[in-house]
Parts: C-alpha cells; sequence; structure tokens
C-alpha cells in the first residue's frame, strides 16, 4: 500500500511556526517596553491574548465546518470540525491558565467569578464535553451527526465570552477594542500583532497535522474493512 | 523575574508541545498498524518495478 505523499504544506507550516515562535519571545521580552503599573507581569499578555484568539478562531473553524458537514455530509468536514475544536481546546485551556497567573499579582487572586471567567471556564467545559463525546461514540456517522449539532451550539459561548467585557460589569481589561483606554504603547501594540500572527500560524500548523492524523485513521479503517472482506 | 511571568511562558510553550506531541504519538500508533494491515493483505498484483 502506498504512504501518502510528503506533506510540503505541513513542514512549511512548522518551519514557519518553528522561526516565529522565538522571535515572539524576544519581541515580548526585549522589544516590547516595560508597563509602568504592572511591571514584567504584563509580559504574559502578548500570549495569553494570542492563545485567547487562537482557541477562538479554533471554535469559529469548528462551527463553520459543522454547518459544512450537516449542508454536504462530506467527511472531511468533520475531520476539520473535530480537530479545530482539538487545537483551539489547547489554546483556550493556556489563556486560561495564563489568565489566571497574571491575575495573582495583579489582581490579588487566582480566580474570581466576574463575567468573563465565568464564561471561559463555561466553554472550556463545554469544548471538553465536545472532545470527549467524539471519543466515546460507537456508530461514526451518528457521532459526526451530534458533533456537528454540538459544535454548533458550542460556538454561543464565543460571542458570549468575547461581548462579556462590553455588555457587563467586569474586572476584565479590554485590550483589543478599547482603543486609548487599553494603555498600550506603540511598541506594545506592534509586539502584540506579530504574537496574533505567530500563534495564527501555529494554529494551522497544529490543525494540518491533526487533520492528517484523522485521514491516516480512515484509510486504516478502510483497510480493516477490507481485511474483513477478504477473510469473509 | 516575576515568577509568574515565568510559569506563565512555561504553559505557553508546554500545552501546544504536549498536543503535538500527542498528535505525533498516534499518528505512529495509527502508521504502525497500518504497515502491519498492509503486510497481511493480499496484493493484487506484482509491485511496479
Amino acid at each position: 500500500m502506498s504512504r501518502p505523499p510528503r506533506d510540503r504544506w505541513g513542514l512549511a507550516l512548522i518551519a514557519a511556526a518553528a522561526a516565529l515562535l522565538p522571535l515572539a519571545v524576544l519581541a515580548a521580552f526585549f522589544y516590547a517596553p516595560r508597563e509602568l503599573s504592572m511591571g514584567d507581569v504584563q509580559r504574559i499578555f502578548y500570549f495569553h491574548v494570542p492563545s485567547a484568539w487562537v482557541g477562538f478562531f479554533g471554535f469559529f473553524v469548528t462551527f463553520l465546518a459543522s454547518i459544512a458537514y450537516l449542508v454536504r455530509g462530506e467527511r472531511r468536514w468533520d475531520i476539520i470540525a473535530a480537530s479545530s475544536a482539538e487545537v483551539g481546546l489547547t489554546f483556550i485551556t493556556a489563556a486560561v491558565v495564563t489568565g489566571s497567573l497574571w491575575a495573582r499579582p495583579v489582581w490579588g487572586t487566582y480566580w474570581t467569578w466576574e463575567p468573563r471567567l465565568t464564561i471561559s471556564a463555561v466553554q472550556l467545559l463545554v469544548y471538553v464535553a465536545y472532545v470527549m463525546l467524539r471519543s466515546a461514540a460507537d456508530n461514526p456517522a451518528q457521532t459526526a451527526r451530534f458533533s456537528a449539532v454540538y459544535g454548533i451550539v458550542a460556538f454561543v459561548t464565543v460571542p458570549l465570552s468575547w461581548f462579556a467585557i462590553r455588555w457587563w460589569r467586569t474586572i476584565h481589561p479590554d485590550v483589543l477594542t478599547g482603543g486609548d483606554s487599553s494603555g498600550l504603547e506603540p511598541r506594545m501594540v506592534q509586539t502584540l500583532m506579530f504574537c496574533l500572527l505567530t500563534f495564527t500560524v501555529l494554529y494551522f500548523a497544529i490543525l494540518r497535522q491533526r487533520v492528517r492524523l484523522e485521514a491516516a485513521r480512515d484509510r486504516l479503517a478502510a483497510l480493516r474493512e477490507s481485511e474483513d472482506l477478504n477473510l469473509g | 523575574m516575576s515568577p509568574f511571568l515565568v510559569a506563565a511562558y512555561i504553559v505557553f510553550w508546554a500545552l501546544p508541545l504536549l498536543l503535538l506531541y500527542s498528535i505525533w504519538a498516534r499518528q505512529q500508533r495509527v502508521e504502525r498498524q497500518l504497515d502491519e494491515l498492509a503486510a497481511r493483505l493480499p496484493t493484487d498484483g506484482p509491485e511496479p518495478s
């Protein structure tokens, strides 16, 4: 049986992410100026915000792919939805954990049940359940359909989380759309933008590998079916 | 340097690397099973030279 051809795009994405990540760290630590009130701990923002962005983006891709699967019924959309949710969940977990690490010295506590943080915790559990659902079910077609519906409904947590800091009174800072009130100097904004780009490339690099894994599992399932037919 | 900053950057590196390692390990397992199955299945004809 022939192996799939070497994945040039996948390797290019991994190489790009591997080149950009050290530069992003250097920018966060040496290019961006030290924030006056928070000090060095503010540098967590340069990776925290991109982690949250990639998490949201990953769930958005799951949402779109789930719709596409329900409309067209093609397996590739189900693969993209499942893969993107797993990548998004990893980055949202990083955002929540590092947000807590930032909050301890700044707010004086690791966690407080304010709207944004509460929605983030719920969102995390919702997508953990999505990943568990996918790995637990027996009937692949039924799992794909049910997961697609779940992936669409679960996405409601993303706009809720995004608008939580605008709709309700919250202590969470609004860095991306806060305008002048965000308190970011131009070099801080440039660093944040570069980190957003870096994490987006990293997202696509990991997503591609995850999609290839699912494609390999499909080949394995097809081969097993073929073996069963030969034996039967 | 703040220990919170150091801990946060360890998390930023560790979680995506863990995911990548998990994907790689699962991929290796699937490919091993693919090779075993391919070796057991009869081929349709001679391999092209």
